[in-house]
């Protein structure tokens, strides 16, 4: 009994290092890369996989239920709020034009913003106000 | 009893020195940045950075202080970069490439 409980402490050590070690990658990532999206794109990997795995690793040392709920809750908001701040991030750095047009495959957004009145709720008067960019 | 304690302690102190290092980089990237989305993905990724130490700490003493501290964090980490992006990279001057759209009359 005892073997298994030191099997399940040491896999979650394995776990906590292996999150630490995919953050410093995403990090890495994150110094080496010219722009502003692709430094998005290497910023996703500490933010959601390293920080699982570290959850992980963490859950398996201690082995309450009360910290499994809380790891768990944890993850969730991690979860959550990562996508919405990537997102609008990633919308400011085109509407303030640090995104180079030619680079892109599609490009969708450009027409939504040029031709206000396509988009549901995007009026000309609301473009110009403080609601946008 | 005693080698895989000390197997798990080198391991958790290993990832303890990346997560460390992992700190500086992005304080590399927060002071550098060249525009402020720059440093907002990087705060953003501070936050997940300081959440994973927390939970190395966590993992070496075994004890569950810590936990609604990386729960708040977790929870309002993004609320600064939301910030930076909503309000404060509007100001901040274009780098010297052309606009995407070119239409977009901003002042």
């Amino acid at each position: 009994m005892s073997a298994w409980l030191q099997i399940t402490d040491t896999a979650g050590a394995v776990l906590v290092f292996l999150g630490a070690a995919i953050c410093l990658l995403g990090v890495v990532g994150m110094v080496k890369l010219p722009d502003v999206l692709s430094r998005s794109h290497a910023a996703t990997k500490p933010q959601t996989l390293g920080l699982l795995l570290v959850l992980a690793g963490v859950a398996l040392r201690l082995r309450s239920g009360m910290d499994l709920a809380t790891l768990a809750l944890i993850g969730f908001f991690q979860l959550m709020t990562g996508p919405v701040a990537a997102h609008l991030v990633a919308r400011s750095a085109y509407r303030t034009g640090q995104i180079e047009g030619g680079e892109l495959l599609f490009d969708d957004l450009d027409a939504q913003l040029t031709q206000p009145g396509q988009e549901p709720g995007a009026g000309p008067e609301q473009d110009a106000g403080s609601g946008r960019s | 009893m005693s080698g895989p304690e000390t197997v798990d302690r080198v391991l958790i102190s290993a990832a303890v020195v990346f997560v460390v290092l992992s700190g500086a980089l992005l304080l590399f990237r927060i002071s550098r940045g060249p525009s402020m989305l720059d440093r907002a993905i990087a705060l953003d990724v501070f936050a997940a950075v300081v959440i994973a130490g927390l939970g190395a700490k966590s993992a070496f003493a075994r004890d569950s202080f810590y936990f609604p501290i990386m729960l708040v964090l977790a929870f309002l980490g993004f609320t600064g970069s939301v910030g930076i992006a909503r309000f404060i990279a509007v100001r901040d001057k274009p780098l010297s490439r052309g606009k995407p759209g070119g239409k977009e009359d901003r002042t």
